[in-house]
């Protein structure tokens, strides 16, 4: 898989990535991340960026060590849920820059923020405790009152956002907002009020005068052409661009944002200045870095798809990572894409290149050390104990290769292993002949999310690897055959009204109704 | 040629539970007087050293000098087989991709034979020379896991102060504070459970309880565990064997003032 350089004429060139990752440590599951276990640095190297964003890193407090907040050539910033644990959880990376590098400058941190409240309280000494709206020196500023301090704690305690200001008067707000997934009306409240707060934290300090880039999972699509399901709803699959779907469906396109049950669209369409609906682009402040360089004529440009309907093989997806930058960065903006053929998640990483403009720099102030940085925050400050040997004592640390390998490492991290490779073990189903006996499967231990409405969730029978098929493949009679003449593959449902009914559907994976290669329509009961 | 045999296999088997949660991956290098391996745990934080000597094997030979690349968590494995009061003899040849490892219950004349897959790993040794330490300190192993494993439930950073005539151990964590203070003292008729302390100069230094934690699991070597501290040193914690020692030297902490 390819990842696009940046554009490197003037070396000032900034990259801006975000990764919904779905579970920190389960990334190292994967190809190429799994050959770096668990170096950050060597994946941030591999995405050639510089201020990276991970949503839903799933650790816990006992889980951040220092491989996670304190990576060599990074500065490490995380929030993670002040209760619950292994649950959503937001960092984000800078790249620490030599002081003469040309983009050292712009990636001076000058203050880091935990939440959007400035509620959240700050350690700076051992017994000196601060709140960020309380000290100007520490906070970031632009705070909003018009909730309760208890509330706004509230919306800041599941370690959804973490805001950093640049020495370039740009500050970065990395999210991940709450989806409200189980669609409760309790749910649907915090989620507006977390995006109101946010977005007008977003105004405050754009009228500041400060450049925001607002970044991660936003759980929210802004438009028509960024969901498959809405398109394939509305029956306008058949159209080959966005400009001309929009164009002919001008009115679905803007019921779409307006939408009152999803108030959500039309707050963060408020917030775009590149909004298809002039009203609300009026008084917009940022842009959406991929659809402006992207252009709006091209569809399917999804960022996150549903693993339990097996979408992301057909591409029948949604948006909803976003890059916002402020309007005033939009000359900046060189380059900006997904990166779909990134594995690791169920979503994919975004990115944004922007070239910052020197005028702009100019550090008025000695940074203070944002003691919100993780090592700070979680303590991690450990000496290395190979330099220590060294400190001032080259004699005592002489190393001696155990190969022919001369050179002195000290302190390398690189540990070369080189595996020899196991036998392959033979298959259960070479021993068994018969295969009548009716024996229930289950064939999936993956947690199901379960929704009234929807008729079946289904779901990809993963403990069922190919090798022990045969064995259990007669158990329900042969499969019948798809409208594609196909085997149909056995599912099990989770609805209430057939709890654990098996059923047959058609194996290929889900997509747009027009599309003759995505699954088609079979279904019928076992 | 290596053939080396424990009386039992039960000190291996608790030499290497000593430190397989820290390291994984581990360079054994077998040479005429013994065996050494060295390893650095992944955030390069603690160092482990082992030597186990000649003597405290049964039976020992070398021929040529081997090393030997292993999985900790995959010899451990195999190390479980093994009944605690049977033999184990380890055997490899010159230029070995598996050893050999034998376990023999005399009594029963049971034979149990396993072979564990090597590997190349690229990880430098180096040889520690003395270092200088401000203050050194014996205690009886069991205690110092006791106070380790306490004041670990409350933070994740454990103060060790030494002054002349103490040993405090501090934690201060979110739900409260603990701390432990020893003093020396002489047991006549346990010498083990003696307390020995000398201190050229006070010390005041803190560590990762992860680590204390993972260090402790050594105590099932010996009923001593020796400490030495320095400001200026990683501080080293070593418990003898029979003949050699397992060490651990760690980093501390340092103050967030930098």
């Amino acid at each position: 898989m390819h990842i696009p350089p940046k554009d490197v004429v003037d070396g000032d060139c900034v990259r801006i990535l975000t990764f919904n990752v779905n579970g920190v440590r389960t990334l190292f599951h994967y190809k190429p991340f799994h050959d770096w276990t668990p170096s950050l640095t060597k994946t941030f190297n591999y995405f050639n960026a510089d201020i990276i964003t991970f949503q839903e890193l799933k650790v816990s407090r006992e889980n951040i060590d220092a491989k996670l907040g304190c990576i060599d050539g990074f500065h490490s910033f995380i929030s993670i849920p002040s209760t619950k644990k292994s649950y959503s959880g937001v960092g984000v990376w800078v790249r620490k820059y030599p002081s003469g590098h040309p983009l050292s400058p712009f990636l001076t941190v000058l203050k880091a923020e935990e939440g959007i409240s400035g509620y959240l309280p700050i350690k700076l000494t051992k017994n000196c405790t601060v709140r960020y709206r309380d000290d100007p020196s520490i906070g970031i500023g632009g705070y909003v009152d018009t909730l309760e301090e208890a509330d706004a704690l509230k919306l800041d305690s599941e370690g959804r956002c973490v805001m950093i200001e640049l020495a370039c008067n740009t500050v970065v707000i990395s999210v991940y907002c709450p989806a409200n997934s189980t669609g409760t009306d309790e749910g649907e409240l915090f989620r507006c009020h977390f995006l109101r707060m946010l977005f007008q934290r977003v105004k405050n300090l754009e009228t500041m005068g400060k450049r925001v880039v607002l970044m991660g999972d936003l759980n929210v699509c802004r438009d028509l052409i960024d969901s498959a399901d809405a398109i394939q709803e509305l029956g306008l699959g058949s159209y080959k661009g966005g400009c001309e779907l929009e164009d002919k469906c001008a009115v679905q396109a803007q019921n779409f944002i307006m939408d009152h049950s999803k108030p959500h669209r039309r707050f963060l369409n408020q917030l775009l200045c590149d909004s298809i609906i002039p009203e609300l682009a009026q008084g917009g402040l940022l842009l959406d870095s991929t659809r402006f360089i992207q252009k709006r004529d091209r569809l399917k440009m999804y960022t996150v798809w549903n693993t339990q309907k097996n979408t992301r093989p057909m591409n029948f997806g949604s948006r909803i990572d976003f890059i916002l930058v402020s309007n005033k960065l939009q000359q900046s903006i060189r380059d900006s894409n997904i990166l779909p053929d990134v594995q690791g998640s169920d979503h994919c990483p975004v990115y944004t290149d922007l070239r910052l403009d020197s005028a702009l720099t100019g550090v008025t102030m000695s940074p203070k050390i944002p003691r919100f940085e993780a090592k700070y925050k979680y303590n991690l400050l450990n000496h290395n104990v190979m330099s220590m040997f060294t400190k001032g004592k080259s004699k005592t640390l002489t190393p001696i290769s155990p190969t022919s390998q001369a050179e002195s490492r000290a302190t390398a991290t690189a540990i070369d292993v080189k595996k020899r490779p196991a036998s392959r073990t033979s298959s259960i189903d070479s021993f068994f002949k018969s295969s009548k006996q009716p024996k229930l499967v289950t064939p999936s231990n993956e947690p199901i999310f379960m929704t009234p409405s929807q008729e079946c969730t289904i779901t990809v029978p993963k403990t069922l690897k190919k090798a022990t098929v045969p064995f259990f493949k007669n158990a329900f009679g042969d499969p019948p055959l798809c409208d594609h003449g196909e085997e149909a593959t056995l599912k099990t449902s989770k609805t209430s009204s057939n709890p654990g009914k098996k059923f047959w559907i058609c194996r290929r994976s889900r997509g747009d109704d027009r599309n003759k290669e995505a699954s088609c329509k079979f279904f019928q009961w076992a | 040629m290596l053939e080396a045999k424990f009386a039992e296999a039960s000190l291996f088997k608790r030499i290497i539970d000593g430190f397989k949660d820290c390291v994984s991956l581990v360079n054994f290098q077998c040479k005429e007087d013994g065996i050494i391996a060295q390893a650095v745990d992944d955030s390069r934080v603690l160092l482990v050293s082992l030597e186990i000597g000649v003597e405290a094997f049964q039976e020992y030979r070398c021929d040529h000098p081997v090393t030997l690349g292993m999985d900790l968590g995959s010899l451990s494995k195999i190390l479980r087989c093994g009944n605690n009061s049977d033999t184990l003899t380890l055997i490899a040849d010159d230029k070995p991709d598996s050893i050999l490892l034998l376990f023999e219950d005399t009594q029963r004349e049971r034979i149990a034979e396993y072979s564990l897959k090597l590997m190349d790993i690229d990880a430098d040794f180096l040889k520690i020379e003395d270092l200088q330490y401000d203050t050194t300190l014996m205690m009886p192993s069991t205690e110092f896991s006791k106070v380790v494993k306490d004041l670990s439930q409350l933070t994740d950073s454990i103060n060790i102060m030494v002054t002349k005539e103490t040993i405090k151990f501090v934690a201060e964590g979110e739900i409260g504070t603990g701390s432990v203070i020893l003093k020396p003292v002489m047991d006549m008729e346990k010498p083990a459970e003696s307390i020995k302390l000398e201190m050229d100069q006070p010390v005041d230094l803190t560590f990762g309880a992860k680590y204390l934690l993972d260090i402790v699991k050594g105590s099932a070597l010996s009923d001593r565990i020796g400490i030495r501290l320095s400001s200026e040193a990683p501080a080293l914690f070593q418990f003898d064997l029979s003949s050699g020692f397992l060490q651990f030297f760690l980093a501390p902490k340092f103050n967030d003032e930098e």
